[in-house]
């Protein structure tokens, strides 16, 4: 229990008739790097909300820190740098008066560090935040996140509308952070690319639900591209056990599989099919195998 | 060309008929409702005069607004697409000012036509309240297009456009011939026409500079009122700026609340007031010091007490509804009830501040009074027919507490950054007048209005006690408050009640000849400790959902 | 030290990272004692966890490519040459496959392959 950043349990959310989250369960050790995927409105955004406190869970328990994030806000939200989805700042104030206002609430803000970081992002501290551009605005909003080393780092879409020279800032930026020993970091994010090179642990969320929810390299290692050549053409190929899903023409057909390389091969012998090349699948490619395909038992029929 | 007419006037109508429906409908409404009996059973001819010039007023303030919602929210002035359409500027302020104007018509037609469906009565239309609509839109489409970028400077020169057009239509033009009564003779009558010439002659003027306004703006010659307004910021950001850290979290948000939420405001408004008023003493000879001074003083300080924390309470939250600040704001590591304070806090001290410029206020003009050889007694300007400093000292309290009650009760109803619910302080108000327009106008039962009478000062006793204590029961269970709080609001309150007793009764002509139920005034006593409870309560509700 | 990190091969990073630096040992781009960039730079670089760097350094600290000097950072190891050599006719071995099955794709003989060899070798020298 200690040991865990974050821990959340059986938690669930509706708004009114529509279940934002259901039956989530979530064990965040310290020192983890932790990449929240899923599709717009999955729940991933609710989730991050119930960490910081901003909503109560409606039933199951959240606990940051060993605390209740709504009963101890003060504390809780104190060793938490979050960046919103939006980078919501307040308009009116000038870059140099946030980091003045934001270091009076964190007794472990690093002066120096928010130098460093402001010079890096290359910003203006006269500078009204109402007029930043959208880069700048994500930069400054992970300056004052980063600027007290928080022991959770917590940010929504990270990455998300920025262009690459800015991406490649924030990222490394972050990176420092994985760095430091000690810090555990939170993120949800479209780009998988990125998941896939930071990210220790991956919980995929999909309609409100945990679908996937392990380390990285065991996902790697139990899931599979297999591509398989038929003897004759077929509208619908035989689906095989831990099928996701499956793509391709009449004769070839690509298959993204929850399943290990060995019990497929019977299968697809079984089937008279040949398999033609077998490979990792990437992150994305199971994503969407995921989100998009049929993650239904053996027997149903694979989809196009 | 004909197409792109078309095409503005089918989207101009579009983007605003649900603002042109809801003016007409608000303008009937205000006409209908409170007078409605009266118009049925007895309108008379001034009474008439007078009330077309609300839906009058109701239209023009109407087209402001739909003038000033263009495209974009933050950029109110012409709007810019249309400057790439291959229309000439001419045409095309003819156009839009055209739009403008017939929305105005619209409304005021509208208006008059729902009054007419509902009491029968005609409101005067050709010529002279359209000829003040269209030459009212005219001017206020002209200035708003000429001053881009800025909404106050746009919204200060539209109604004083309104205030000056109305005048001019009142005095010149407006008669009685409009609402059925005889002119008294040709040179009148050519009078009036004369002045009704000028108000189109006028409205001409105002598409002029218009055109000029908007070939300007096309051009990109903009004096762009935001930039220059960001320029004196930036220069006096750059005197000011300091880095020096906040003592404390506190510290910080005080600084962040007073910012956010214009706490100069008010205290500036009261110096505005008594500077325009020392203006007007030294200036004319229509003010005096002696007879105006004091009415002055106390109409400020009525203000003060009255508007004022409800006006404080509204700006203290105005920002937070559902904005996007809302995240940021409860992010910060801050407990729920130090946030609510400060921002309290931040509401008090810019009460004090205006308290403070009154006062100075007031004793300049009461050392001028005794500098001029009128040694009038000090306690005359603030409070009439109390001439004891006790009760000098009784009102104030009294005063102090009213303001902290409404400041204190308002604020948490807005706290809760919901719209609905922070809309209920409007119910003390609404109610009452509801009900009076209710039994003057509509003639309700004398028997029922009488038991109405009876009952309210138990009714409102009662609740106020009851919501008290129920507020006080949540806020404990919920752990929002400290469960010694009840009983610290508890002694205070019974500190309150004893104050209520022994104050009226040591000076009997004070009680005398007014009823003093005791439950009223018991349940008013509980009023200033709510605000303890349901502050909390309404912060926890908003920033834990 | 010039690393490409790809997230579509479907190899682990890590062993991106193996096997990239010990191609770079073999083929003489790292030298013996030469220093790495230390984890974090290296991650700050790459744009990956420092984790996986770290995991990179102790397999190849383990097979003994690189070695830790205390406080002082990792550096190519000294006894790196026999395990030079060996990962060379590694690396010469996957070619050769290559073109093997491009000849055999193309009706090639093996002969008229290792005639092919020796003319361009010619030709080089």
């Amino acid at each position: 229990m200690s040991a865990n950043v974050v821990e959340i349990q059986g938690l669930d959310r509706r708004f009114g008739k529509r279940t934002a989250l259901e039956g989530i369960d979530l064990a965040v050790h310290k020192g983890v790097v932790l990449g929240l995927v899923g599709a717009n409105g999955a729940g991933k955004t609710t989730l991050i909300k119930h960490i910081l406190g901003l909503l109560k869970a409606q039933t199951g328990t959240v606990r940051v820190f060993g605390l209740d994030p709504v009963r101890h806000p003060a504390e809780v939200l104190g060793r938490i740098g979050y960046l919103s989805e939006n980078r919501e700042l307040p308009e009116w104030m000038r870059v140099g008066e946030l980091l003045r206002y934001t270091q009076a609430f964190y007794p472990a803000w690093d002066t120096h560090y928010a130098q460093d970081l402001l010079t890096l992002f290359e910003l203006n501290r006269g500078q009204k935040i109402k007029t930043l551009s959208r880069g700048q605005r994500a930069q400054t909003a992970l300056l004052i996140a980063l600027a007290y080393r928080p022991d959770l780092l917590l940010l929504d879409e990270p990455s998300s509308g920025l262009d690459p020279v800015v991406r490649r800032d924030i990222l490394s930026a972050i990176i420092r952070t994985v760095a430091d020993e000690g810090r555990t970091v939170v993120f949800s994010s479209h780009l998988l690319d990125e998941v896939e090179r930071v990210a220790d642990v991956v919980v995929m969320i999909h309609e409100g639900r945990t679908v996937l929810k392990d380390s990285l390299d065991a996902i790697k290692a139990t899931h599979i591209r297999l591509t398989v050549r038929f003897p004759q053409p077929l509208t619908s190929p035989p689906s095989l056990p831990g099928v996701l899903s499956c793509t391709g023409g009449p004769q070839e057909w690509t298959y993204v599989c929850h399943n290990g390389l060995k019990d497929l091969q019977q299968e697809v012998d079984a089937v008279h099919g040949l398999v033609v090349d077998s490979a990792v699948p990437t992150l994305d490619e199971i994503f969407v195998s995921r989100a998009k395909g049929h993650t239904s038992p053996e027997g149903s029929l694979c989809d196009r | 060309m004909r197409s792109i007419a078309l095409a503005m006037t089918w989207e101009y109508w579009h983007r605003n008929v649900r603002l042109i429906v809801g003016v007409i409908t608000t303008g009937a409404a205000l006409l209908i409702i409170p007078f409605g009996r009266e118009l049925l059973e007895n309108p008379i001819l001034t009474g008439v005069r007078v009330l077309h010039v609300i839906p009058l007023l109701t239209a023009m303030i109407g087209q402001v607004v739909v003038a000033l919602s263009t495209t974009h929210k933050d950029r109110p002035e012409f709007p810019q697409e249309l400057y790439t359409k291959p229309v000439s500027t001419v045409t095309l302020v003819a156009l839009r000012m055209a739009l403008g104007i017939s929305a105005a018509a619209g409304m005021y037609l509208g208006q008059a036509l729902l009054i007419w469906a509902a009491s029968g009565v005609a409101l005067p239309l050709w010529w002279g309240p359209l000829v003040a609509l269209a030459m009212t839109a005219a001017w206020t489409h002209a200035l708003i297009w000429s001053l881009p970028g800025c909404i106050l400077p746009q919204v200060i020169a539209a109604f004083l456009a309104i205030f000056l057009c109305v005048s001019y239509y009142g005095r010149h033009v407006a008669s009685l011939v409009e609402l059925g009564g005889d002119l008294s003779g040709p040179p009148t009558r050519m009078a009036r026409g004369l002045y009704g010439m000028g108000m189109v002659a006028l409205t001409g003027l105002a598409y002029a500079v218009a055109v000029v306004g908007v070939r300007f703006d096309r051009r990109g010659d903009r004096i762009s009122l935001a930039r220059v307004g960001a320029w004196i910021s930036d220069r006096i950001y750059a005197i000011r700026r300091t880095d020096r850290p906040f003592g404390s979290a506190r510290a910080a948000q005080f600084w962040c609340e007073w910012r956010q939420h214009w706490g100069l405001l008010l205290p500036l408004l009261n110096l505005l007031a008594l500077s325009m008023y020392a203006a007007l003493a030294m200036g004319t000879r229509k003010v005096s010091l002696e007879v105006d001074g004091p009415i002055f003083l106390q109409s400020l300080a009525f203000i003060n007490i009255v508007f004022y924390p409800i006006l404080v309470a509204m700006v203290v939250n105005t920002q937070e509804r559902g904005g996007s600040k809302d995240l940021f704001w409860a992010t910060r590591p801050a407990s729920d009830n130090m946030l609510l304070w400060v921002r309290l806090r931040v509401a008090i001290a810019s009460l004090l501040a205006s308290w403070g410029v009154w006062l100075a206020g007031a004793l300049v003009i009461w050392g001028l009074l005794w500098v001029t050889g009128q040694r009038y007694d000090v306690m005359n300007i603030v409070t009439p027919n109390l001439s004891r400093l006790r009760y000098f000292f009784f009102y104030a309290g009294l005063a102090a507490l009213a303001m902290w009650t409404a400041l204190g009760i308002v604020g948490s109803l807005h706290v809760t950054g919901r719209k609905l619910v922070a809309a209920l302080w409007l119910t003390p108000i609404v109610v009452p007048v509801a009900w009076n327009i209710l039994s003057r106008n509509y003639h309700l039962a004398a028997p029922l209005v009488a038991q109405v009478q009876a009952i309210t000062p138990w009714a409102i006793g009662i609740l106020c006690l009851a919501g008290t204590v129920l507020v006080y029961g949540v806020a404990v269970y919920k752990g929002r408050i400290s469960r010694w709080l009840p009983y610290a609001a508890f002694g205070v309150y019974l500190v309150l009640v004893l104050c209520q007793v022994v104050f009226p009764y040591s000076d009997k002509s004070l009680v005398e000849g007014k009823p003093n139920p005791i439950v009223l005034s018991l349940g008013l006593a509980a009023l200033p400790l709510v605000p303890l409870a349901l502050g909390p309560l309404a912060i926890a509700w908003n920033r834990h959902r | 030290m010039q690393i490409h990190i790809s997230t579509k091969d479907g190899v682990p990073i890590y062993l991106q990272i193996v096997n990239q630096v010990k191609y770079m040992v073999a083929s003489g781009r790292l030298r013996s004692g030469e220093q790495l960039p230390p984890v974090r730079r290296l991650a700050e670089d790459l744009l990956i966890n420092p984790n996986t760097v770290a995991r990179a350094y102790r397999e190849l600290e383990a097979a003994k490519v690189l070695s830790t000097r205390q406080g002082a950072g990792v550096y190519v190891a000294d006894t790196a040459s026999p395990l030079a050599r060996r990962e060379q006719t590694r690396i010469l071995k996957d070619r050769i496959d290559l073109l093997l099955a491009e000849a055999r794709h193309m009706d090639v003989s093996v002969e008229d392959l290792i005639d092919l060899l020796r003319q361009r070798g010619e030709l080089i020298k």
